[in-house]
C-alpha cells in the first residue's frame, strides 16, 4: 500500500482499476488468471515476446537497408532488451507465482525498468525512458492482440492516472467509466481539476512523480476530500473508504431534498446562488440543487472538443440547449477565455513566443486579435438570447480601452445579425470579469459602462499575489484570504453598489464555505459556485443574518495575514454550521 | 588456450550515466566473447551480458566501476571494454 498526497480539485471518493494515460493507449483488462490457466498464459507470453523479437528486427533490417546501419543499431538494442532471459524469467516469475495475467506482469517489469533509467542521473534523462514504454507498448500490443480495449470504448469502470490530462486525451475517454482522475502535475485551475468538477468525478491533483509505482490494473483510491490517492490499498483501508463514500452520499440526499427552499438568510434577504458550468448537461446538475441560475457559462470546451474551431451553428445549438435546460432562469456566457495556445489554428506561434502565457495572448485578447472567431461567438450569443434570460461576460478586461472594443464589436455583430435578417436579441446585459487588478482599481470608471461586474477570484489571486497555483513550488502562496484580496473586493462591492450595478463572485472561492459570510458581509448578493458545492452554500446562507456576517468581515479586514484571515472564517464558520462538520463534509 | 582472469577499473565518463545507448554496446560487445564478464558498482554487480542487470548498477558519470573478465578470451575482451569507456561511448552521445 502507497499513499500519495496531492491537491484535492473535486470532492467525493472513489476505488477502482487504475488506467495509466499516455503510456497505456489501451486498458489492460485483466490482474488476475487463474491457476489451472498459468501454462496456457505462460506460452501465451512467450509466443508475444516471440513476435515482438521479430517486429524489431524486421524494423532493424528496413532501417539498415534505407538509413543506414547505424539508424539500425538504435532496434538491436530494443531487441537485445526484449529477448533478454532475465526479462522474460521475471514476468514469468510473476505469471506463476502471483497469478499475474501476462499483461499485467508486463506492465509491472518494464515499469520497474522505467523508474530505473528514470532516476539515472538528472531529469533530462526522464526522456530516454521512451525505449523502454516502446517496448512494453509493442508487448501489450501483441498479448491483448484483438482484444485490446480502447480507450473510447471502455466497457468497465477506471480511475484515470495522469502526469497531466490534455484535452485531446480526456475527449477520447469514456466518460461514464471513469471513476475518478489522479495527476502527477497540476493545480486548483488546471484542466483535471475544472474537468473533473463538471463531471462530479473525484479528483487528486499535483500528487508528483507516482505512475512508476503503480501498474495498469492495480487497485487505487482516489479520495477528493483529503487530497489522497491510495495505491494497492489494504482491505481495512478499502473497507474505511467504502463507508466513507456510503455517508456521503446519505449527506448528499439529505441536502438534496432542502434544493427548494430559498436561498436566503435567517433575516429574509436574498442571496441568489448559481452555478458555474461547462458543459450544457451540467445545467441539470445545478437545478435538481437548487440554483438560482448559471452564473458562468465556461465556453472553452467548445474550442477544446475536436481539432477544428466551432461554427456559429456549433456555439447556437450548445447555447440554446443551456438555455432550455435552464428553464428561464439567467445564463451568464463568458465568450473564450483561453491562451492561443490552446486554440487550434492560427494563433499558435505568437503564444509560442510568450514565455509566460497567464500574461500572455489569452482570453477576450485573443478574441480582440481573431475578430472572426470572436464574432462568431457573439453572433451565436445574440442568437440563442432569443429564446431565454442570456448576459455575456468578457474574461480578462484590463483597461477601459479593451472594454469599448469589445462593445464596439458587439455592435458590429448586432449590424451583422440585422443585415442577415435572423432573429436575435439586441438588448441582453453585457458585463465584464474583475479578474486582473488594474479592473479592479479602476472599477468606478467601469461601473459606468458595464451591466455588471463578475468577480473571478481564481485569477484576481493569481494575478494580485503573482502565484501561479498550478506550480507546486509556490502553489503555498496562493491564498483566497489575502487582506489584499479583501480590499480589492471591497472595492470592486463598493464601485458597483454606487453606480447601482450587480456584482456576482464567480471563481473557487464563491464554492469555499468558510467565505460565504465573508463575501456575504462585504455586500455580495449573487454567488456563482461549482454545483456540487451548491446545497452546502445555501445552507450556509440560511444560517446567517447580515449582521452576523458585517461583523464577521468586519473584523477579518483588520487582519493583516492570511493565515490568521483563513483560521478566523474557518473557526466562523465553525460557529454558524456545526452540523455540516459533524457529517465529516469536506471544507 | 589458457584461462586467464583479468580485472581493471574504469570511470563512467558518458554524461549521463551508464545509459541504455552504452549498455547496450556495452552488451553486444560482451557477447561476441565466451568468457564471464561481471561489473560492479560498489555492492551490486552485474553480469556485463544482460542489459537489465547493467541498469541495475545504476551508474551516474563519475562513478568507478570494477570490472571482472574470467575466461579463455578476457584479457581481448577486456582491452576492447576498456577502450569503449576511454572514448568509445563518445559516438553514443551525439543523439542525446
Amino acid at each position: 500500500m502507497l499513499v500519495k498526497r496531492g491537491i484535492a480539485v473535486s470532492p467525493g471518493v472513489n476505488f477502482g482499476p487504475a488506467l495509466i494515460l499516455g503510456t497505456e493507449d489501451f486498458r489492460i483488462p485483466r490482474q488476475f488468471v487463474s491457476v489451472n490457466a498459468i501454462e496456457t498464459e505462460v506460452a501465451r507470453l512467450q509466443s508475444a515476446l516471440d513476435a515482438v523479437c521479430e517486429e524489431i528486427a524486421e524494423n532493424e533490417r528496413l532501417a539498415s537497408d534505407k538509413l543506414g546501419t547505424q539508424y539500425g543499431a538504435i532496434f538491436a538494442a530494443h531487441l537485445q532488451m526484449v529477448s533478454s532471459p532475465r526479462l522474460r524469467e521475471e514476468i514469468e516469475t510473476l505469471i506463476r507465482e502471483k497469478c499475474y495475467s501476462p499483461e499485467h506482469a508486463s506492465c509491472r517489469v518494464f515499469r520497474r525498468y522505467t523508474k530505473l533509467v528514470q532516476h539515472l542521473g538528472d531529469n533530462y534523462l526522464a526522456e530516454r525512458a521512451s525505449d523502454i514504454i516502446d517496448l512494453e507498448k509493442r508487448l501489450l500490443k501483441q498479448l491483448l492482440g484483438e482484444k485490446r480495449e480502447e480507450l473510447s470504448n471502455l466497457t468497465t469502470p477506471i480511475i484515470v492516472l495522469a502526469n497531466n490530462l490534455t484535452p485531446s486525451e480526456t475527449a477520447s475517454l469514456a466518460k461514464e467509466f471513469v471513476l475518478g482522475f489522479a495527476t502527477e502535475v497540476g493545480g486548483r485551475t488546471s484542466h483535471t481539476a475544472i474537468l473533473a468538477g463538471a463531471l462530479e468525478i473525484p479528483a487528486v491533483v499535483g500528487l508528483g512523480e507516482f505512475l512508476s509505482d503503480i501498474s495498469g490494473g492495480d487497485m487505487v483510491i482516489v479520495d477528493g476530500n483529503n487530497g489522497e490517492v491510495i495505491i494497492d490499498p489494504d482491505e481495512e483501508t478499502l473497507e474505511k473508504y467504502r463507508d466513507t463514500g456510503e455517508r456521503q452520499r446519505s449527506m448528499a440526499a439529505r441536502l438534496a431534498s432542502r434544493r427548494k427552499i430559498r436561498s436566503e438568510t435567517k433575516d429574509g434577504i436574498r442571496i441568489h446562488v448559481m452555478g458555474n458550468i461547462e458543459f450544457p448537461n451540467e445545467v441539470e446538475h445545478c437545478t435538481e440543487r437548487g440554483a438560482d441560475g448559471i452564473g458562468l457559462y465556461r465556453t472553452e470546451f467548445l474550442y477544446l472538443q475536436s481539432n477544428t474551431e466551432p461554427t456559429e451553428q456549433v456555439h447556437y445549438d450548445a447555447y440554446c440547449r443551456v438555455v432550455q435546460a435552464a428553464q428561464n432562469r439567467p445564463i451568464v456566457i463568458r465568450t473564450l477565455d483561453l491562451g492561443a495556445d490552446k486554440i487550434p489554428r492560427g494563433y499558435r506561434h505568437l503564444a509560442k513566443e510568450g514565455m509566460n502565457p497567464a500574461l500572455g495572448l489569452r482570453s477576450l485578447r485573443l478574441s480582440l486579435r481573431d475578430l472572426p472567431l470572436f464574432k462568431t461567438q457573439l453572433r451565436a450569443i445574440f442568437r440563442a438570447a432569443v429564446h431565454g434570460d442570456v448576459r455575456i461576460m468578457f474574461p480578462l478586461i484590463s483597461t477601459l480601452l479593451e472594454w469599448r472594443q469589445a462593445k464596439m464589436i458587439v455592435g458590429d455583430v448586432l449590424e451583422d445579425l440585422e443585415e442577415r435578417g435572423v432573429d436575435f436579441n439586441p438588448n441582453i446585459p453585457i458585463g465584464m470579469m474583475v479578474e486582473v487588478p488594474a479592473a479592479a482599481l479602476l472599477a468606478e470608471e467601469f461601473a459606468e459602462e458595464v451591466d455588471f461586474f463578475s468577480i473571478g477570484t481564481n485569477d484576481l489571486i493569481q494575478y494580485t499575489l503573482a502565484v501561479d497555483r498550478s506550480d507546486p513550488a509556490v502553489s503555498s502562496l496562493y491564498n483566497s484570504s489575502d487582506p489584499s484580496i479583501l480590499r480589492l473586493i471591497k472595492m470592486v462591492v463598493e464601485a458597483a453598489k454606487k453606480k447601482n450595478i450587480p456584482v456576482t463572485v464567480c471563481g473557487q472561492m464563491s464554492s469555499d464555505l468558510k467565505s460565504i459570510p465573508l463575501l456575504v458581509g462585504l455586500g455580495i448578493r449573487q454567488i456563482s459556485a461549482t454545483p456540487l458545492a451548491i446545497p452546502e452554500v445555501k445552507e450556509v446562507i440560511r444560517h446567517l443574518t447580515i449582521a452576523r456576517a458585517e461583523e464577521i468581515t468586519a473584523h477579518a479586514m483588520t487582519i493583516d495575514v492570511a493565515r490568521d484571515v483563513e483560521s478566523y472564517l474557518r473557526g466562523e464558520l465553525y460557529k454558524i454550521c456545526p452540523d455540516l462538520f459533524d457529517e465529516e463534509l469536506p471544507l | 588456450m589458457q584461462e586467464s582472469v583479468c580485472r581493471q577499473i574504469v570511470t563512467v565518463k558518458m554524461k549521463q550515466g551508464l545509459h541504455l545507448r552504452p549498455i547496450s554496446e556495452i552488451v553486444r560487445i560482451a557477447r561476441n566473447y565466451t568468457c564471464d564478464f561481471k561489473i560492479s558498482n560498489g555492492d551490486q554487480c552485474g553480469n556485463a551480458k544482460e542489459v537489465y542487470d547493467l541498469l541495475e548498477l545504476k551508474a551516474l558519470p563519475e562513478t568507478e566501476l570494477v570490472l571482472d573478465a574470467n575466461g579463455d578470451d578476457a584479457s581481448k575482451l577486456m582491452e576492447e571494454i576498456v577502450q569503449f569507456f576511454e572514448s568509445g561511448y563518445k559516438k553514443f552521445e551525439e543523439d542525446d
